[in-house]
């Protein structure tokens, strides 16, 4: 049995919406530090999982365990705001402020640090902006600080959006098909600088991969999810991405 | 297979032509019953008349007007010898003095509705969540203040702050802060949500999500929209001297009073050029925000 503390426990988790049951009767611990990818077609309920464990939708019946918080009925928001900064996401559609510059989207990586009047209008202590310049140098971005991020290819967004996620400084790290809509090159690189950065900070990496072969690349463990539920939950080798193309048919 | 009753029965569309016909109708046939269609007596050699004096637009007087101008009365009794150059000039640089205000009265009331509208539009942005009471009465409030032409309100404060041009500019700013607060509302519900979800999950605070997601989504469409607002109110300022609000108007109505065409055709060229220029300039800035 594992020493590590859990990170997010999910007790015969349900979510749905109205008569649409979007996930039912999950159950899943996984443990600080582990690499664990999540995948299935769309409306598996992958999205929906990840919603719930950062607080934004609600799991409807059993139970969801946060970093030791109980997201069930999470009321105050000052306890979600505390839960949200420790999970650093990478999104699916990047999910930057195309109008900010690439220094002020990893910048909001450190809101919850720096709640000062002043950040609302852009100004950052000078910790937070050598901090966030350092995140941009390590993905390979520091020339493009000062750049619009809607001025940047799709490759390049994301590996600031990975900087943001790294600027969090974050126990917990979610990557929502951070491959998507890349082409090969671009996609082996964000693999490349996720599993560095996740093996460099000794996260927690809960990742959902739409391109299975590259699965064992970043995960050790895999959860298949199939209409809503939980079909298999094992180390990530013990199938290859054709059985897994198989058990999702 | 549809039944006789549904392919006989009269879509949405055929119902709403009836619909606009009939009140068409009823438009034309009540109006002529109260003898308020009539033309008048002699449309035509009115109009001509008109359009004959207004082809003669009095600016022109500046170069081609008498020096020596004789005034005389009915008897034929000299009156008073008048320059018509000089006087032309001192009416050129009264409509020059006239845009001004007009711009000002345009420029301070967009400013102003701005200012207004910017707590307005945020509490009743849908996608923002204000609490429900907050957010009726802010829609409430943009309705009724765009619902409320600005010459209308251009009337009511005349009454309370006196003739001039603070009259033009609180009416310029009370009418526009409705429409621009509105406009706001929607480019707030139009944004994309996915960047404000990521700010906010990063753990950032209400002010900051807004701050740092929502405003620099929003901001260089609220500035278009005031700048067109603003292009919208230097045409609405003109006509607000009508009533004692200040600017162009006041030049307009005199004209017409006094039935001088062709300084009224002088004040169209002028309002032509005034609105044109200042179109083009709001479009080009507009252009380069989007």
């Amino acid at each position: 049995m594992s020493t590590k503390l859990p990170v997010i426990e999910a007790r015969g988790a349900h979510i749905s919406v109205g008569a649409n049951v979007l996930l039912r009767d999950v159950n899943f611990t996984i443990y600080e530090g582990e690499r664990v990818a999540i995948v299935g077609h769309n409306g598996a309920g992958k999205s929906s999982l990840l919603r719930a464990i950062t607080g934004f939708s609600a799991v409807t019946q059993g139970s969801l365990c946060v970093l030791g918080t109980d997201m069930n009925g999470l009321r105050e928001r000052s306890t979600l705001r505390n839960v949200r900064s420790r999970i650093a996401q990478v999104h699916q559609g990047l999910n930057l402020v195309g109008r900010l510059s690439a220094i002020d989207n990893v910048l909001i990586g450190g809101a919850a640090r720096a709640t000062s009047m002043l950040t609302w209008l852009r100004r950052w202590p000078t910790h937070e902006r050598d901090a966030a310049q350092a995140a941009l140098t390590r993905v390979g971005m520091a020339w493009a600080a000062a750049r619009r991020t809607d001025s940047l290819s799709g490759g390049e967004r994301q590996k600031v959006a990975i900087a943001r996620a790294l600027h969090q400084q974050a126990p917990v790290l979610l990557a929502d098909e951070p491959t998507a809509s890349l082409d090969a090159d671009a996609a082996d690189e964000i693999v490349e600088l996720i599993t560095a950065l996740v093996a460099e900070r000794k996260s927690t990496l809960l990742c959902v991969v739409h391109d299975l072969e590259r699965v064992a690349q970043l995960a050790d463990r895999v959860i298949v999810l199939r209409k809503g539920s939980l079909i298999a939950d094992a180390p990530a080798t013990r199938y290859s991405a054709s059985e897994l193309r198989g058990m999702l048919k | 297979m549809n039944s006789p009753s549904q392919s006989t029965r009269p879509n949405a569309l055929t119902l709403l032509l009836i619909g606009c016909a009939l009140l068409v109708f009823a438009s034309l046939w009540t109006l002529a019953a109260e003898d308020e269609l009539s033309l008048g007596r002699k449309p035509w050699q009115n109009l001509q008349r008109t359009l004959g004096e207004m082809s003669e637009p009095s600016f022109m007087r500046v170069w081609f007007g008498d020096t020596k101008s004789e005034v005389r009365d009915g008897d034929g009794k000299l009156l008073r010898t008048d320059d018509q150059q000089a006087n032309e000039r001192q009416y050129l640089a009264g409509i020059g003095r006239a845009i001004w205000t007009t711009l000002r009265i345009a420029t301070l009331g967009t400013a102003l509705a701005a200012i207004i509208a910017l707590p307005l539009g945020l509490l009743s942005a849908r996608t923002l969540n204000a609490p429900r009471p907050v957010f009726w009465l802010a829609k409430g409030a943009l309705d009724a203040l765009r619902s409320i032409h600005t010459l209308v309100f251009g009337l009511f404060l005349v009454g309370i702050v006196g003739l001039g041009a603070t009259a033009g500019i609180l009416a310029v700013a009370l009418h526009s802060s409705g429409t621009l607060g509105k406009l706001l509302a929607e480019a707030i519900e139009s944004l994309d949500a996915n960047p404000v979800n990521a700010v906010r999950a990063a753990g950032a605070t209400p002010a900051q999500v807004f701050f740092l997601g929502v405003w620099p989504g929003v901001l260089p469409q609220y500035i278009s929209h005031m700048l067109y607002v603003w292009e919208f109110n230097i045409r609405d300022s003109t006509i607000l001297g009508l009533v004692g609000a200040g600017g162009l108007g006041l030049l307009l109505s005199e004209a017409m009073s006094l039935f001088q065409w062709g300084r009224l055709s002088t004040l169209l060229i002028a309002i032509v050029l005034m609105v044109t220029t200042f179109d083009a300039l709001s479009r080009a800035v507009r252009r380069r925000l989007v």
